[in-house]
């Protein structure tokens, strides 16, 4: 945008002051190099498309194939292709069970299970869950009490017995 | 695993060491303390159902009863030892000593029997104080428990029976 001083009279030619701001690059011409390439390669693809169609709509629709021969040609290839698929299905459903059995039979069970047990401290588990043994702060006034006792013991042990103590 | 009882898998780790051992003085006067307070709360209870009661029956004339000291101490008594003698023949433990972890026992370890209970709980109501002997004696045993050969343990367990040591 031109800035246009006090004083100056509109039309006349003197140096424009320009706004600076975002200006193309490098990169920007490789950019719009890259994305007239995209275009100019789908305009092709689509003309070389538009080109074979005529050809491509009969080779690969056997049912426009002229010669009979082989459009049973392909039925025959097609009827073949289903039956090898619903065998590979039945063999695989046969299969399967058999392998997994033949797996777990290698497992054992019981030492997985076994492992698993006693790598759970379910004891703790239950505790924490059952609520049936106090909380935190139970258990802790509960230490400091057993540790007060042992204090007061400690103590009116060596001022009743101290014969014990030395 | 653990190869601890089963009944001592229950407690927590730091505090197994413990299980089993005679209580002290600090311990057994915090769970009598606590006892204290639920046995004022019981009282209270019991003066509030009376006032009610009177309040129901005749709100013209109502007024707060004022109990005579007697009369209260009677029925304090009476509400502790009853309190007592349950607690430690059903579960063998007060709220006050569930709260620290303690129970009371016999001399083998078992929970006590009714006519032992009804005496230690007559002997601590009488005679409160005893409690305190647990400081100076050596075994750590209040008068109530050399007299009549009982034991307080720690016991952080919901269910055991564990000898005293």
């Amino acid at each position: 945008m031109r800035v246009i001083p006090d004083g100056e009279v509109p039309g006349e030619n003197h140096a424009v002051t320009e706004n600076p701001g975002p200006r193309p690059q490098a990169a920007d011409a490789v950019l719009a190099l890259a994305v007239l390439g995209v275009r100019t390669g789908l305009r092709a693809g689509g003309a070389v498309a538009r080109t074979v169609r005529p050809v491509t709509d009969v080779v690969l629709r056997p049912e426009r194939w002229p010669s009979k021969r082989a459009r049973e040609l392909a039925e025959a290839g097609y009827r073949q292709r289903q039956a090898a698929l619903e065998e590979a299905v039945r063999l695989y459903r046969k299969l399967v069970p058999i392998v997994i059995t033949d797996a777990l039979d290698q497992l054992d069970l019981a030492a997985v299970a076994r492992d698993v047990v006693n790598d759970i401290d379910l004891p703790e588990i239950i505790r924490i869950s059952t609520g049936s043994v106090a909380s935190e702060s139970v258990r802790d006034v509960r230490v400091q009490a057993i540790e007060a006792d042992d204090v007061v013991a400690r103590w009116f042990g060596r001022v009743l017995r101290p014969w014990r103590a030395a | 695993m653990s190869q601890d009882p089963a009944w001592l898998s229950s407690v927590p780790q730091e505090a197994r060491a413990f299980q089993g051992r005679r209580a002290g003085v600090v311990s057994r006067v915090l769970a009598a303390a606590v006892d204290l307070v639920l046995l004022l709360v019981v009282l209270t209870c019991l003066y509030l159902g009376w006032a009610g009661l009177l309040l129901v029956t005749d709100p013209v004339r109502f007024h707060f009863p004022t109990p005579s000291r007697v009369l209260i101490l009677i029925v304090g008594a009476v509400v502790l030892v009853g309190y007592l003698t349950e607690s430690w023949t059903t579960i063998g433990r007060t709220y006050g000593d569930r709260v620290l972890g303690l129970r009371v026992v016999d001399r083998h370890g078992h929970r006590l029997r009714h006519g032992r209970a009804v005496l230690r709980a007559l002997f601590c109501a009488v005679l409160p104080i005893g409690l305190l002997w647990v400081a100076v004696s050596d075994g750590r045993n209040s008068i109530q428990d050399l007299v009549l050969r009982t034991a307080v343990i720690y016991d952080w367990s919901p269910h055991s029976r564990t000898p005293p040591r």
